[in-house]
């Protein structure tokens, strides 16, 4: 059963998969219990990148924006926690979620008036362009320790004079589930967006934008919208790293980083929303065993993308759908091509 | 020439006409200095050989591109230069000449989204699913062409015929008053034809209808009034029978076509 808007919504397509999503929830929120407390931090890493990837998605696969400077945003959200902090003591979370969400909110709304002027390739090198610019700022400058980085106070779980009493050893249990509650959040959120009047006319720029102005949107206007949420939840990304690292420095703003994101949705699957946390939550795991068997990482890290991305066109929540429904004849195999269209313009007289 | 400023033009007053407009790419004159006047009540027919600028026209009428020089008044007010999703809004809609749809949407989606794209004061974060009143026009204009029974399909998998008379209640749905419709045959068959032709006529009646068309056949069949162009200047205008008389005409279009 295929629901007919589901296209443009880039949600769930069948009930399998809500299913296979809905056990994915459920094995994460159990998982700390079942691993040792090194993954449990792992997997904290692979939540914060799966934010960062999902966040991107709505440019990505929801727009059709290919962006390369969209780790700028993540990267502003964990260095506005470094800059609002004080030296002696921690502020909550109430105060510094907000902050770094709305700086890097702020920062992508700048951004994007001025690079959505452009388009496809350009739009892609201007992104670029931006990222890059507020790496040397935090690279070359003191304003965040420079390019060793800079180690900050830790948010804490308080709202008030009351404080989460929280142990060492239960501080990365908490960061687990507090990054798992908001990328459930946003996830949840997104999907909503998606099913809005707001979220069709983004699906309308990525099919076909001329379309869209021809009909009378001003898709300047929407493009800014997305981009500047795209940008705030980054932010919140953002944030999630450094209250788990306790550190910020310039590599979390580089254009590798963004690259990174990219690379994440690709291994998931442009097509779903889903898509990037999969992708985001295999990319660290496949990470972590690759440094464990050589020194090479990047190398198996490449090696195994390329490898999913030829076989699995969809992505992995492609493959893993593909799982549930098994189809056949499965959707690698050579096909006949389509029958072909009239032509356009078949003049019947002279 | 002389004699075509004296006729009398069809019912209603202009509601879009340009003065003097050009448009040049680089040193090509695509159009120059053309007036016309498109009037309520009635279908205008702009014909003439491949290269003429007739596309070019339409462009700069629907805003998607700026004109060199020259006005376009649209009930007295100057919008040459303004954006293509400004004219929709201001009621010009247009049909393109090579099928231009959101493929992979369903045919209500397509048509849903052109009655949103003029829609004022909606609130952008309601569920799109829930807008009944979006959907009831979408689904009219859809009754208007004939596609009703296929809102649900992919717009894709529609056939050539069927996606262009998408393209006609995509440009129905936004309430134009004006209608730019390019070629709006092209390719069709036979008995598809036939239905466009009626489609036209009525069309015409509640709107100024500009059309762009290749069949002879047709363009006399329902014009009221028509403009011969021929490399990107008028030719000359007038009512289809006068346009069939008269001698500059017959010699740089219908006599070599003919």
């Amino acid at each position: 059963m295929i629901d007919v808007a589901s296209e443009a919504e880039l949600a769930p397509r069948s009930r399998s998969h809500r299913l296979l999503l809905a056990f994915g929830a459920v094995l994460l929120a159990v998982l700390p219990f079942g691993i040792p407390e090194f993954y449990t931090g792992l997997v904290t890493t692979g939540l914060t990148a799966a934010m960062l990837a999902l966040s991107l998605q709505l440019l990505v696969g929801c727009t059709g924006l290919v962006s390369l400077g969209h780790a700028a945003f993540y990267g502003l959200g964990a260095y506005t926690v470094y800059a609002i902090t004080p030296a002696d003591h921690a502020l909550s979370l109430v105060l510094t979620l907000p902050a770094a969400a709305a700086v890097a909110g702020l920062a992508a709304l700048l951004v994007g008036a001025l690079s959505l002027r452009t388009r496809g390739f350009f739009f892609l090198m201007v992104t670029l362009a931006f990222g890059q610019m507020v790496f040397f700022i935090f690279h070359n400058t003191k304003l965040g320790g420079g390019a060793d980085g800079a180690y900050l106070m830790r948010p804490t779980l308080s709202l008030f004079d009351w404080q989460l009493p929280l142990t060492r050893r239960q501080r990365p249990l908490a960061y687990y589930y507090v990054s798992l509650i908001l990328l459930m959040a946003m996830y949840l959120g997104l999907l909503l967006l998606l099913r809005s009047l707001f979220g069709r006319v983004l699906a309308g720029i990525r099919v076909n934008e001329q379309r869209m102005l021809a009909l009378g949107f001003n898709t300047y206007r929407y493009k800014l919208a997305a981009f500047a949420i795209a940008g705030l939840l980054a932010g919140i990304a953002g944030h999630m790293y450094a209250m788990k690292e306790g550190f910020v420095n310039p590599e979390l703003v580089g254009w590798h980083r963004s690259a990174e994101a990219l690379l994440m949705i690709l291994l998931g699957g442009l097509a779903t929303l889903s898509g990037p946390i999969i992708g985001a939550l295999a990319f660290t795991a496949i990470g972590e065993v690759a440094q464990l068997i050589t020194e090479r990482k990047l190398l198996v890290e490449g090696l195994v993308i390329l490898l999913v991305v030829l076989t699995l066109p969809k992505g992995l929540s492609g493959g893993l759908s593909g799982l549930a429904a098994p189809r056949w004849p499965p959707p690698w195999l050579p096909r006949r091509p389509p029958p072909s269209r009239p032509p356009a313009e078949t003049p019947r007289h002279g | 020439m002389a004699e075509l400023s004296a006729e009398v033009r069809g019912t209603g007053a202009a509601v879009l006409s340009t003065q003097g407009l050009s448009r040049n790419f680089g040193g090509l004159a695509a159009v120059r200095d053309v007036s016309i006047a498109l009037h309520h009540g009635e279908l205008h027919a702009v014909i003439g050989p491949n290269g003429a600028g007739k596309t070019t026209l339409v462009n700069m009428l629907s805003g998607a591109l700026a004109p060199s020089a020259g006005r376009i008044l649209l009930a007295d007010r100057d919008v040459a230069g303004e954006p293509a999703w400004r004219m929709s809004r201001l009621g010009v809609g247009r049909s393109f000449q090579r099928t231009n749809i959101f493929a992979p949407l369903s045919v209500l989606e397509n048509v849903r989204l052109a009655v949103q794209a003029v829609r004022d004061g909606l609130n952008p974060l309601k569920r799109a699913d829930c807008q009944p009143d979006l959907v009831t026009q979408a689904e009219a204009s859809l009754a208007r062409v004939g596609l009703v029974d296929l809102s649900n399909r992919d717009a894709g998998t529609l056939s050539h015929g069927e996606q262009r008379q998408l393209e006609i209640a995509m440009a129905l749905a936004g309430r134009a008053k004006v209608l730019l419709l390019d070629e709006p045959l092209a390719g069709m068959g036979v008995e598809e034809s036939q239905r466009m032709v009626q489609l036209l006529r009525a069309l015409a009646r509640e709107h100024a209808v500009l059309l762009i068309e290749h069949d002879m056949d047709v363009v006399f069949a329902v014009a009221d009034w028509m403009t011969v162009m021929a490399e990107g200047s008028v030719l000359a205008e007038g009512k289809p029978a006068a346009i069939r008389a008269n001698v500059d005409v017959q010699e740089a279009y219908l006599g070599e076509a003919h």
